[in-house]
């Protein structure tokens, strides 16, 4: 465990920054969201979209809360703020200290490949949980003032739901990048994942052959359940922690088999 | 009583053992075939060339590199199956040591050290004080030499059973080297094992009391120093008072066992030899010479001896 305090203290500043920046962010959408509630006109904007676009900006209604905040927040600037942070963060954990030949000097000491490789896994997951923290604490605090007036559960599940998910893109991230020893690798493919199953999440409604493909795109189980609207839902809670651990041990048996690069 | 005692010696354990030890990539690195023994509080030299397989065997020792066959053993355990153990009993000190530079060298202790019992920081004091190094510092303002000297405070600090140093004196001043040799003699006075690659032959030779010569991944020679040095070419020059007699001392000294490369330049004969000496005074006894000086033979030479082979065209006689 002596592993995960050395990441948590080496990189403690740019998380407080981070996590800084994303309540920043966060008060920014939430503090435009009376000027918007009170501008009805503004549904046209997106009304007049294609349903295909409605559907990849992640809904038509702009006005109401749960249509706000799942179009200016859940569906695309939350989560894109979480990927920059974790998925960069997963591609270097292992394979960035490779390329920067500082691993050998981090696992010539009596710790476990697999034991390092978890603990960085943790350490990721324990960032993205602050900034996901971080993200949800303007909407609480803000709930009742800006006159969304939604169930603080609700909010819990959406931003637990789309922490989950960036987490386990991350996740894989760090594996891929592992199992090949390159950072850009890892980057590429879990960004490359995230984007085109964006994509066809976001056409699945409105397309009727992309709909067999949706259970196979994350987004599926961050947002199909409307977690803003209907709260906790456990078997997508269920689907996308089981993903991470996949993602994990994965990890784990892909990094442990190969030589390390000098 | 001695069978008594050569019970004991089988008993203890060899501090690395590897048998036929192979790592393959395809290309012309790796090691092929390395048979190792390093008795406990030995310092084993590594030399060869750039690509000689040195740094590869000590990564696969670290469990870095997975033997494609063979195995290799510290302390008997074995670098794969029980390789936290031997990680537990070693500390590595990379040869081309890269520590983040924003860290200073305290927290690259702690970074790096974290997972080792018996890193108090009173004895790193103490090194770093030896080393002339401030620890306090980032590791990025440091100078080449003062990074390796926070490589070689990680690498000496847990007083571990086992030092893999890889290029350990690269960067340092003479000073420093000598501090560094100094290190290595108290270490294995306390029954520490030292592992060394290196460039640097003379290095070798005041250091070390095994070495192994690595060419293309095999393990060419191990021997003591001194058994190699004894089998090493000396090289000689004999001016004979009159240079009348040049060719024919020549001609006599070419008869010699383990004479190579006799050759007549400007009034002496210049010869290299890998006998006895003995041999060679006797066959000169029969003329009067003005001079004999024969070079010591040192590691290097007995190196371009094994590397080359005796039928190499010499330089002069060193």
């Amino acid at each position: 465990m002596r592993l995960l305090g050395s990441e948590l203290r080496l990189r403690l500043v740019s998380l407080i920054v981070w996590a800084v920046s994303i309540v920043a962010l966060m008060l920014l959408i939430v503090a435009f969201y009376p000027s918007v509630r009170d501008n009805p006109s503004l549904n046209d904007v997106y009304g007049n979209l294609t349903p295909s676009m409605q559907a990849l900006l992640g809904g038509s209604n702009l006005t109401s809360a749960i249509g706000y905040l799942n179009t200016q927040l859940f569906a695309f600037v939350l989560p894109v703020a979480l990927l920059v942070f974790g998925l960069g963060r997963g591609a270097a954990a292992v394979a960035g200290e490779e390329e920067e030949r500082t691993l050998d000097l981090l696992l010539a000491q009596p710790v476990a490949r697999g034991s390092a490789y978890a603990q960085k896994s943790a350490a990721l997951a324990i960032g993205l949980a602050v900034l996901t923290f971080a993200g949800w604490l303007p909407l609480v605090a803000l709930n009742g003032p800006v006159r969304f007036n939604l169930p603080v559960d609700h909010l819990i599940a959406a931003s637990l739901q789309a922490g989950l998910m960036c987490l386990g893109l991350s996740l894989a991230a760090q594996a891929i990048a592992a199992w090949t020893g390159r950072r850009t690798v890892g980057l590429a493919a879990a960004a490359g994942y995230a984007f085109a199953s964006y994509i066809v999440y976001g056409l699945s409604g409105t397309v009727d052959w992309l709909a067999h493909l949706r259970p196979l795109t994350i987004w599926r189980w961050a947002q199909l359940n409307d977690p803003l609207s209907t709260g906790y839902g456990w078997r997508e809670i269920t689907v996308l922690t089981l993903t991470c651990a996949v993602c994990v041990v994965v990890g784990i048996l892909l990094f442990q088999r190969r030589d390390l690069r000098a | 009583m001695r069978l008594l005692l050569s019970n004991i010696w089988i008993v203890e354990e060899l501090a690395i053992e590897a048998r036929s030890l192979t790592k393959s990539y395809g290309g012309a690195r790796g090691i092929v075939d390395v048979d190792l023994r390093v008795g406990p509080g030995q310092v084993l030299g590594l030399v060869g060339a750039n690509g000689a397989g040195k740094t590869t065997f000590m990564r696969t020792l670290l469990d870095f590199v997975r033997p494609t066959s063979g195995a290799v053993t510290v302390f008997g355990r074995d670098s794969r199956r029980d390789s936290v153990a031997v990680r537990q009993v070693t500390t590595y000190l990379p040869g081309e040591l890269v520590i983040p530079p924003r860290l200073t060298g305290w927290e690259a202790l702690g970074r790096f050290a974290f997972a080792r019992a018996g890193v108090d920081r009173s004895r790193v004091q103490d090194l770093a004080d030896r080393l002339d190094l401030d620890l306090s510092r980032k590791v990025g303002d440091l100078s080449k030499g003062n990074k390796q000297k926070v490589g070689l405070v990680l690498a000496f600090a847990p007083r571990s059973r086992l030092l893999v140093l890889d290029e350990p004196t690269s960067g340092l001043d003479p000073l420093l080297q000598r501090e560094f040799a100094a290190l290595v003699a108290e270490w294995t006075a306390d029954g520490a094992t030292v592992l060394l690659s290196s460039h640097v032959m003379a290095e070798v030779e005041q250091i070390a009391q095994q070495v192994a010569l690595m060419r293309e991944g095999r393990i060419q020679v191990v021997d003591s120093i001194a058994t190699i040095t004894s089998q090493a070419r000396r090289r000689g020059r004999v001016t004979p008072r009159s240079d009348a007699d040049l060719s024919e001392l020549a001609a006599a000294l070419a008869t010699v066992p383990g004479m190579s490369a006799v050759h007549v330049d400007d009034g002496a004969v210049r010869f290299a030899c890998a006998g006895d000496m003995d041999a060679v005074v006797k066959a000169l006894a029969a003329w009067p010479l003005r001079a004999l000086d024969v070079a010591h033979a040192d590691l290097e030479d007995a190196f371009f001896f094994a590397y080359d082979g005796p039928d190499v065209e010499d330089g002069p006689a060193r």
